[in-house]
C-alpha cells in the first residue's frame, strides 16, 4: 500500500513555485531521507503533506485522502520540526501528558525512557529550553507518538554529536520494533546515510532522484585521468561534475551506465566509488563556479 | 502500523479540556481586570449631600457595573488573542484541523464567558460586603433586587453580552489573521463607519442600541444576542477554513 500519492503536485507560495510538478508514491513502512540543498522544497513537501499547508494545484493522497483539513491523516500523522512551539503555561511532562491524550499510538514508556535518558527535567518549560535540547525533545515526542507516517524536519538542528547518534539509534531501533512510514529531511546525507532505505533528492521543487539508497551508491562513478584522454572516453555520457588540475588531470563524475571498466583501465583512468554525501552534491549543485570564485 | 480513527465530536471535547488547562493566563487576567474593578467601585459611583437643622446627610452610591464593563473588555481582547499565531498553533503541534480548532475555541470561550459573567456578577454582592464590612456608612438601600431570579436572569445576560464581546473579537481577530494588512484596516473602517454613521445621522446606530439594549422580553434579548453570536462565529470559522498554518 502507498502512503502518499502524489501526482503533478504544484506548491506557489508567494511568487515563489516552491514545489514543481512533483509525482512520487512513498511506500508503507519504508524510512525515506528527503535530501536538498536550501530552499529546495524540503519543509514545503513535508508541511503540504501533514495538511497544514494547501496544495495549489496537482493531486496528493496522504492515507489515500486529501490531507488539508483532514483529521484521519492529522490523527495519522506527525510533523516535527524545530519551529514547534508550546504553550509556556505547560511544564514538558505536562505536553508529554497532553501529547498522549491525543496520539491513540502514544507509547508512554518509550517517552519516559527517552525523557529521562537525555535527563530532561519535568518541571522546565519548553521555551526555556537551548536549541539542542528543544530539538531533542521534539524528536521523543515524534518518536513516541508512533503515528503510522512520521515526517522528521532536520530533527538534529542544535543537537551535539552525541545526541545526534543516539537519535538516529533511537530512531533505527523504534522503526524496527514498530515498523511505519518516515520521512526525514536533513542536509547531511552521510549522517542517515545508513538509516535510510531510500532517499528522495528534491532540488528548486524537483524530484532530481528517488531511488533505494543500494542503487544510488551505484548511482555514479568518479574517473581520474588525462585529461583528453577521460573526456573522450566519456563523451556522450552524462557528466555530474568535472574538475581539471594544473597537471593536466581531470577528475569526472559520470553517471554509471554499465561501463567497460577493463577497458578504462587499460587506458590509465582510475576509477572510484563516490561516496553518497557527495553525489548528493554534485547532483544538487546549482553553481557553475564555487564559492572561490566569489572572492576573486 | 495500526491506523486510528478520531471523530470530531471527541476530538473538539479533546481540545477544550487541553484549552481549559494551558490558557490559564487568560483567567489570571480576568481575576486581575476584576479585581481593579471592584478596587476601583469603592470609590462610588455618584455621591449626594444635603443637610438641614444642623445634620448632614451625604449618600454614596456603589456600583459593581465597572467590573461588568472590564470583563467585556477582558472577553474582546482574550478572543482576539487567542486567533493569533502562538495560540492558534498550539492546537496544530496535536490532532486539529481547522473546524476542530474553531469549535473547540468556541466552546473554550463559551465557558470562559460563563466563569467571567458569573464572578462579574457576585463582584457586585463582594462589593457590597466589603463595604458593609470595612465602611462606616448606614445602609440605606442594597440594590434593586434580590430575589434569586432575578439575580440568575442579570447573571444570563451578562453572560450572552461576555459571549458576545468574545464573537466580536474572535471575528475581528480572524479577519486580521488572513493578511496583515487587516490589522490596521479593521481598526480603520470600525472606527471611520462608526464616526460616518454618526455624522450623517443615520438612524442604523440607534436602532442598534434600540434592537440589543433595549429589549425588554427576556427570551427576546437572549435569542438576539444568542444568534448574533452563531453568526459572528460562522463568519469567523468560515473565514479561517482556508488559512494556513504554521509559514
Amino acid at each position: 500500500m502507498n502512503v502518499i500519492e502524489c501526482d503533478g503536485l504544484n506548491k506557489i507560495r508567494g511568487k515563489v513555485n516552491a514545489l514543481h510538478n512533483l509525482s512520487f508514491t512513498i511506500k508503507e513502512d519504508t524510512i525515506t531521507g528527503l535530501i536538498g540543498r536550501n530552499g529546495a522544497g524540503k519543509t514545503t513537501l513535508m508541511k503540504v503533506i501533514a495538511g497544514m499547508w494547501r496544495e495549489t494545484s496537482g493531486t496528493l493522497r496522504v492515507f489515500n485522502k486529501q490531507p488539508f483539513n483532514n483529521l484521519f491523516v492529522s490523527v495519522n500523522s506527525i510533523y516535527i520540526d524545530d519551529q514547534l512551539r508550546f504553550n509556556s503555561s505547560l511544564t514538558l511532562s505536562e505536553i508529554l501528558k497532553e501529547a498522549e491524550r491525543f496520539y491513540p499510538n502514544w507509547d508512554t514508556t518509550l517517552a519516559l525512557r527517552l525523557f529521562s535518558y537525555f535527563s530532561f527535567n519535568p518541571k522546565d518549560i519548553h521555551e526555556n529550553l537551548s536549541k539542542g535540547k528543544k530539538s531533542t525533545f521534539n524528536a521523543i515526542i515524534g518518536l513516541a507518538s508512533h503515528c503510522a507516517l512520521t515526517m522528521f524536519d532536520e530533527p538534529t538542528t542544535g543537537m551535539d554529536a552525541a545526541v545526534r547518534k543516539d537519535f538516529y539509534r533511537a530512531l533505527l531501533k523504534d522503526y524496527l520494533n514498530n515498523p511505519r512510514t518516515i520521512l526525514i529531511s536533513s542536509h547531511h546525507v552521510d549522517e542517515i546515510e545508513d538509516l535510510i532505505e531510500d532517499i528522495f533528492l528534491i532540488e528548486r521543487g524537483e524530484v532530481l532522484a528517488h531511488l533505494p539508497m543500494d542503487e544510488f551508491k551505484e548511482y555514479a562513478i568518479g574517473l581520474t585521468g588525462r585529461t583528453e584522454i577521460v573526456s573522450q572516453w566519456s563523451s556522450n555520457k552524462k557528466v555530474l561534475y568535472q574538475k581539471t588540475n594544473e597537471m593536466n588531470r581531470t577528475f569526472m563524475v559520470v553517471k554509471n551506465e554499465a561501463f567497460p571498466l577493463e577497458q578504462a583501465k587499460r587506458l590509465g583512468i582510475e576509477t572510484s566509488s563516490i561516496s553518497v554525501s557527495d553525489l548528493a552534491i554534485y547532483l544538487t549543485n546549482q553553481r557553475k563556479e564555487g564559492i572561490d570564485n566569489v572572492f576573486k | 502500523m495500526s491506523l486510528n480513527k478520531v471523530r470530531l465530536g471527541k476530538l473538539v471535547q479533546k481540545q477544550t479540556q487541553f484549552k481549559l488547562r494551558s490558557y490559564s493566563g487568560i483567567f489570571s487576567s480576568l481575576i486581575v481586570l476584576q479585581v481593579l474593578g471592584i478596587l476601583f467601585s469603592l470609590n462610588g459611583v455618584g455621591m449626594t449631600g444635603t443637610s438641614a437643622y444642623n445634620m448632614s446627610v451625604s449618600i454614596t452610591y456603589y456600583s459593581a457595573d465597572i467590573v461588568v464593563v472590564l470583563t467585556l473588555i477582558w472577553a474582546f481582547i482574550s478572543a482576539i488573542l487567542i486567533t493569533t499565531k502562538a495560540y492558534r498553533e498550539d492546537d496544530y503541534i496535536f490532532v486539529t484541523n481547522r473546524l476542530s480548532s474553531n469549535l473547540s475555541n468556541i466552546i473554550f470561550m463559551a465557558i470562559a464567558s460563563i466563569i467571567g459573567g458569573v464572578t462579574a456578577i457576585l463582584s457586585g454582592f463582594l462589593l457590597k460586603l466589603v463595604v458593609y464590612t470595612f465602611f462606616t456608612a448606614e445602609f440605606m438601600h442594597t440594590g434593586t433586587s434580590m430575589l434569586l431570579s432575578e439575580v440568575i436572569g442579570g447573571a444570563i445576560i451578562v453572560i450572552l453580552y461576555v459571549f458576545l464581546a468574545c464573537a466580536a473579537g474572535y471575528l475581528i481577530g480572524s479577519i486580521a489573521q488572513m493578511n496583515r494588512m487587516f490589522i490596521i484596516l479593521v481598526p480603520v473602517i470600525v472606527i471611520g463607519t462608526t464616526l460616518l454613521l454618526e455624522m450623517s445621522s443615520s438612524k442604523l446606530t440607534t436602532y442598534m442600541i434600540e434592537f440589543y439594549i433595549y429589549e425588554h422580553s427576556f427570551l427576546m434579548s437572549l435569542l438576539k444576542g444568542f444568534f448574533t453570536a452563531v453568526l459572528l462565529f460562522t463568519l469567523a470559522t468560515l473565514l479561517s477554513n482556508r488559512k494556513e498554518v504554521r509559514a
